[in-house]
């Protein structure tokens, strides 16, 4: 049934969508083009506007987004902290928070290592951010429907 | 900043930090995945059983934790040294509501998911038992018990507890027989005012989709002559509405529980994963059921909520009817529901110790005793008659026979099991069900008179399961 909940929903899926596909796209579809084609100083400069871009989008709008709506969702479904210790639904929700805080600090140190130049260190924690992003998605999925 | 500048001007990194960056990047991704499969899947299992029994340390005030959830009161035994006085913390963790009330007088409200409340039950000298009070949970096995070990306690000024805890415990024995059943009188008419149930199948309507709000109410309704039951009613009869299509058709069912407790619905007749539209929805929630009919047949519908013995034997069934394609129309097309009755006290719930021992005080058509005796049903003679019988139980079988008539056509759980016109000249005397199934069978009446129908399972026959088809 399509009600104000299958909206919330939407607009927490979408939410997730725009924050893994942003990454997905810079990674794997901007950097390489960019490594062929930029030169060197054009290249980082791009990046690090483009980065920059998603890490503010993330900050200012994602993250409140995805909170107020998962929270909103998580409040629906009748979920309590004390629940979130339980093994089934809480424990899939509390593990999937955790990939959450996790991704968003990688996500964090990313921009920090890019500021002070670790760029090996900027890297990993890029792609570690995507991974993980892919863990949050699959402790989603992975809820229990009932 | 001149850092940044340096390194950003600097030529390309080069393969191998790249490959350093990228596993680097995966090995941390991995560590997430861990971490947090580590935290989804790990846990404290809640499973009865576990922390069954609690053992109170002596003396003072001491507070126990107690859950409600999946039919069980955790901890199910607390053990409390004598004068200890004892506080319990009661916390409902389960989807549907639940109460926990002691046979000393102390009790919690009706807990919602997630609610809890505290009870003081005050210095304890003797036993005290207690079980949740939602109609069904304690013969479900929402039980516990507080025992007293004979040790010493803290003082004995406990005499003016033990009395008030054995008084209130006698107290809470006679409340829950709730008074004795009303006999029933299998010969008696019914009142000036009785109706009875409409024992004709409307048509299908034309539309292949069907949309019907059902909403389950406390209902009284009498059930047989002077006998008055508080039924849980699907739209204020038991049996609830029948619902009649094709194959094929839509059902769009609002299902709105304005009872006093929990409630659910399951419909045969369509094919889901029940988890969502079989679950229990607490008083003055609602659901929406969508099922596609696609097989024919006479499909029971009954409420899904535990135990469904209580609630099928408290009024929570009915049928949906769907035509096998090509159907004949008939003169007359009719629809029992057979259901066994466990009366509780006048105006009272069903008894679930009867359901227990599956000791029935009466087998019903449609929901009332001798129903069709009272008011017979007229069909004219030479007429092909259909029946559709749904066995709604909750615990037995049905032996559907009409005194006098042989069956032509015999259908039964999706397939024809005679024809009429067939070539070994067959004809059929009793459509059996067992609980849940249902058929219908068609027949002829010869000549004027007053057929019975009854459940050949004589005993039932004679306590309530008869009709009269009335030939003119």
């Amino acid at each position: 049934m399509l009600d104000v909940w299958s909206l919330v929903r939407f607009v927490h899926v979408v939410g997730a969508v725009v924050w893994l596909g942003g990454q997905l796209t810079l990674s794997a579809l901007v950097l390489p083009v960019a490594r062929r084609r930029l030169a060197d100083d054009d290249r980082a400069d791009l990046m690090r506007i483009l980065g920059m871009r998603l890490g503010i989008a993330t900050v200012a709008f994602l993250i409140p987004l995805q909170i107020a709506t998962g929270v909103a969702l998580a409040w629906h479904k009748g979920v309590t902290v004390a629940s979130l210790a339980e093994p089934g639904y809480g424990r899939m929700l509390a593990g999937k928070l955790v990939a959450f805080v996790l991704v968003m600090l990688a996500a964090g140190l990313h921009g920090w290592a890019n500021g002070v130049g670790r760029r090996t260190l900027a890297r990993s924690l890029a792609v570690s951010s995507l991974a993980g992003s892919f863990v949050i998605v699959l402790l989603a999925t992975a809820l229990p429907v009932s | 900043m001149t850092a940044d500048q340096n390194l950003a001007t600097r030529s390309d990194p080069g393969p191998r930090q790249d490959r350093a960056g990228l596993l680097g990047g995966l090995a941390l991704g991995a560590l997430m995945l861990i971490i947090a499969l580590a935290v989804a899947l790990t846990g404290r299992t809640t499973a009865a059983g576990a922390d069954a029994r609690a053992v109170v340390a002596a003396g003072g005030t001491q507070t126990v934790a107690v859950t409600l959830a999946g039919m069980r009161i955790t901890p199910s035994v607390i053990e409390v040294t004598k004068g200890t006085r004892l506080v319990l913390e009661v916390t409902n963790t389960d989807a549907m509501r639940h109460d926990l009330v002691l046979d000393s007088g102390q009790e919690t409200p009706l807990l919602a998911a997630g609610q809890f409340a505290t009870i003081d039950v005050g210095t304890v000298s003797a036993a005290i038992d207690g079980w949740c009070s939602v109609p069904g949970h304690r013969a479900a096995g929402m039980t516990m018990s507080i025992v007293v070990t004979g040790a010493d306690g803290t003082g004995t000024g406990t005499g003016e507890a033990a009395s008030l805890g054995h008084d209130m415990g006698s107290m809470g024995g006679s409340a829950t027989a709730d008074g004795a059943a009303p006999a029933i009188d299998f010969h008696t008419a019914p009142g000036p005012d009785w109706q009875p149930y409409d024992p004709t199948l409307a048509p299908a309507p034309g539309a292949t989709e069907h949309r019907l709000t059902m909403t389950v109410r406390d209902t009284v309704v009498e059930v047989a002559p002077g006998v008055r039951q508080t039924l849980w009613t699907f739209n204020g009869t038991a049996p609830g509405p029948t619902l009649h299509g094709k194959v094929g058709d839509v059902f769009t069912i609002t299902f709105v529980n304005d009872a006093s407790m929990g409630h659910g619905i399951d419909f045969h007749a369509g094919s889901l994963a029940p988890d969502e539209p079989m679950r229990t929805i607490a008083p003055g929630e609602s659901l929406t059921y969508q099922f596609v009919a696609n097989s024919s047949g006479a499909w029971l519908y009954h409420c899904s909520t535990m135990p469904i013995s209580l609630h099928i034997a408290n009024g929570m069934y009915g049928a949906v009817i769907i035509d096998p394609p090509g159907l004949p129309a008939v003169d007359t097309e009719l629809v029992l529901v057979r259901s066994e009755l466990y009366l509780g006290a006048q105006d009272g719930i069903a008894d679930e110790a009867k359901i227990a021992a599956e000791e029935p005080d009466a087998i019903l058509f449609n929901g009332y005793a001798n129903q069709y005796d009272h008011a017979p049903i007229r069909v004219r003679v030479g007429e092909r008659v259909r029946v559709w019988v749904v066995d709604a139980g909750p615990q037995r079988g049905a032996a559907f026979h009409v005194v006098g008539a042989q069956f032509d056509t015999v259908f039964k759980e999706g397939a024809y099991l005679l024809k009429a016109g067939n070539a070994e000249h067959g004809g059929s005397q009793v459509l059996d069900l067992a609980p849940a199934q249902g058929g219908f069978v068609e027949f002829v009446l010869p000549e004027a008179g007053h057929y019975p129908f009854i459940d050949h399972a004589m005993v039932d026959g004679e306590r309530g399961a008869h009709g009269v088809l009335e030939a003119y």
